[in-house]
């Protein structure tokens, strides 16, 4: 059993760093979006906003057969819009609630870079997905084998003992932060498949629907299937703003976003997704209107068990539900299964070095991926901060220099790590870690974008939190540092 | 109902500390010796009714109060081991168990 | 060591397949089936390793999910095409 450990956790630990790091960043996601984009003064009315981003886009796209909006939520003041025409082709831009057009400023990835990265991996669809999707099964696998062969689980369920030393005091934080944090682990893991489990595990649909699996997502989905065809007869749509106070009052819940569909047609839908605060499910319910006359409309039934339990986990994974306080122990947690992997990685070269008179290729690649991943991601994170900033603004296809930029970090360090001596190569990226989380919010204030102190002085709590998380997260890579060095 | 953790996190910490100062182990790095026979058996007990309280108020929000809770009690709990870790002491003065000094 | 990984997910894709094909004959809805098959098959994925790991000899898991594989690819096919 401890042999099944031992190879999952070396197997998947440096996807599944790479996986939880960015996914410990995408809890804060719509907040770093909001930093990467033009400071936008709050908005009282979020349904004017909606109207007013709405007729901008029939402004702008008079072909569009559907479009969404959602309205700010407190934790980014814009809108985030699509579109699409007749085509398929699609459209997506921020918008600002005071007027409804696209927001100004320098084309960026936003929070989509970690999000995306986080399931997957900046690798084409959808092989990406599924290595993200293989590597969270084994991590599952890594986490139950643990705790079994973990014999003195309940004797050593406080035991931190920093001050031992050696091999005794990296398995004391391995086994602490794994033992402690094990719910979040193990459901943060398991969840985190079934957000794909489409595209992982395809054959329970397969084996219901077969060939019929336009039957699938339609059933799967309600709100949005069995939408009237196109009739052809012009309609105006009816105005957005007013309905959304009916959608507020017959869902019981706030708007997580609305989808207008086949605007300006006699046939056009106005549906309300429900948001998910109250409930820890993904909700699937929704308020739908006829677009044309304002008439609220059935709602689509609710989930048999089944669906429930999928939109459980689902939820529970994308945290939607989650407010303020839950949030940073989502992030906090996160955390954690970072420390978890990165230590697991490092006690399986402390535990062999000793062993081995001369490491061979195999131990040597583990010793330098374990660096060059584990601080290479927290470099790489930090540097999109500073990429975010400091491309120039008329870049061609600047949001793809974003993640080059990303990458170029990540492979950097990871070379860096091959050329050092073992111990110096920890330190120094550290440092180097910690110099790039402490330096963005100073490039960000020196570069005009949002600065630390106008956050504060306007009284922009979330905004002040990104870049008071960033010189935090600074200050404990140079703790780090200071730690790797001295040993 | 995330909140809730606010009340769950202390709860979980005290019964969290009480559990460990029933320990022989950590009740030697905080109060100089193992747990008295006695103690051990208040300290066990006061632990299991802070936990249990705090599991109950955690179902009374039902689901997003569990996963607060289970958080929480994830927090409580790394808090307790890393004050063990680091000052031992404290946590014997928290639960006003008698310290020996000395050897 | 990748066939052992590959028989494992197979083993869970029929498990899927099979609740997938089988449920709705008792009247369950397709999509409860295709959910529930889905979720039992992700669950078993990474569990079962800890089984094989656990059994005292080799032979034993081998044989088991052989024979499990054996069985549930007939029955998908006994059943014959969705309802």
């Amino acid at each position: 059993m401890s042999w099944l450990h031992t190879w999952t956790g070396l197997v998947c630990g440096w996807l599944v760093f790479a996986i939880f790091a960015t996914g410990t960043a995408s809890v804060f996601k719509p907040e770093i979006g909001a930093w990467t984009r033009p400071v936008l003064a709050a908005q009282p009315d979020p349904d004017a906003g909606l109207q007013r981003a709405a007729d901008a886009i029939r402004r702008e796209h008079p072909d569009a057969v559907s479009f969404t909006v959602a309205p700010p939520d407190g934790r980014a003041r814009d809108m985030e819009s699509y579109w699409s025409d007749a085509k398929g082709v699609f459209g997506q831009a921020w918008r600002d609630p005071a007027t409804g057009a696209a927001v100004a400023g320098p084309a960026t990835s936003g929070g989509e870079l970690f999000y995306r990265f986080h399931f997957e991996l900046m690798a084409p669809y959808p092989y990406g997905r599924l290595a993200a999707c293989l590597a969270a099964a084994f991590f599952v696998s890594a986490i139950v084998s643990g705790v079994i062969t973990h014999k003195r689980i309940f004797a050593d369920f406080f035991t931190f003992r920093p001050a031992k030393g050696g091999q005794r005091a990296w398995l004391d934080g391995h086994n602490l932060l794994g033992v402690l944090a094990l719910p979040f682990h193990l459901f943060i893991a398991l969840t985190g498949v079934v957000t794909l489990i489409t595209t992982f595990m395809p054959f329970g649909p397969v084996g219901a629907y077969g060939k019929d699996m336009a039957a699938f997502y339609a059933d799967a989905e309600p709100a949005t299937a069995h939408l009237p065809a196109a009739t052809g007869r012009p309609a105006p749509l009816a105005p957005v703003a007013p309905l959304a106070a009916a959608a507020r009052a017959s869902l019981h819940g706030d708007i997580l976003r609305l989808t207008v569909d086949k605007p300006g047609d006699a046939s056009a839908r106005v549906i309300f997704f429900r948001d998910n605060s109250g409930a820890v499910s993904k909700s699937t319910q929704a308020a739908v209107f006829d677009g044309a006359t304002g008439a609220l409309l059935s709602a689509p039934p609710p989930p048999g068990p089944a669906m429930a339990t999928y939109e459980f986990l689902y939820g529970l994974h994308m945290a939607a539900f989650a407010g303020p306080a839950l949030r940073w122990l989502y992030f906090l947690g996160g955390l954690s299964g970072c420390g978890l992997i990165a230590t697991g990685l490092v006690l399986w070269t402390v535990a062999r070095r000793r062993k081995l008179a001369r490491p061979h290729f195999g131990f040597r690649l583990v010793e330098v991926l374990n660096a060059g991943v584990v601080m290479g991601m927290a470099m790489a994170v930090a540097g999109f901060f500073w990429a975010c900033r400091l491309l120039p603004a008329g870049l061609a296809d600047r949001p793809g220099a974003e993640r080059h930029v990303f990458l170029a970090t990540l492979a950097a360090a990871i070379l860096y790590s091959a050329l050092r001596p073992q111990r110096r190569a920890w330190a120094e990226l550290a440092s180097a870690a910690a110099v790039l989380f402490a330096g963005a919010p100073l490039v960000s204030a020196l570069s005009g974008g949002r600065s630390l102190w106008r956050s504060a002085a306007t009284g922009d709590l979330a905004m002040a939190s990104v870049d008071l998380t960033l010189l935090a997260l600074g200050a404990g890579f140079a703790f780090i540092a200071a730690r790797a060095a001295r040993s | 109902m995330g909140w809730l953790g606010f009340v769950i996190a202390p709860l979980c910490f005290a019964g969290f500390a009480a559990m460990a100062m029933s320990m022989d182990r950590h009740h030697r790095d905080a109060a100089g010796g193992p747990c008295p026979a006695p103690l051990r058996r208040r300290l066990r007990r006061l632990a299991w009714s802070f936990l249990a309280t705090a599991a109950a108020i955690a179902l009374i929000g039902r689901s997003v109060g569990i996963v607060a809770g289970v958080l929480s009690a994830s927090m409580a709990a790394a808090a307790v081991a890393g004050l063990l870790g680091v000052r031992p002491r404290v946590l014997a003065r928290l639960l006003a168990i008698p310290v020996r000094r000395g050897p | 060591m990748v066939l052992a990984v590959g028989a494992n997910y197979a083993l869970c894709a029929l498990v899927a397949a099979a609740a997938g094909r089988w449920l709705p004959r008792l009247g369950v809805a397709r999509i409860e089936a295709a959910a529930a098959g889905d979720l039992v098959a992700i669950v078993l994925l990474p569990v079962i390793p800890i089984f094989v790991f656990a059994a005292r000899s080799a032979w034993r898991p081998t044989l088991a999910m052989g024979g499990a594989i054996a069985a549930l690819a007939l029955a998908v096919w006994a059943m014959g095409p969705p309802a």
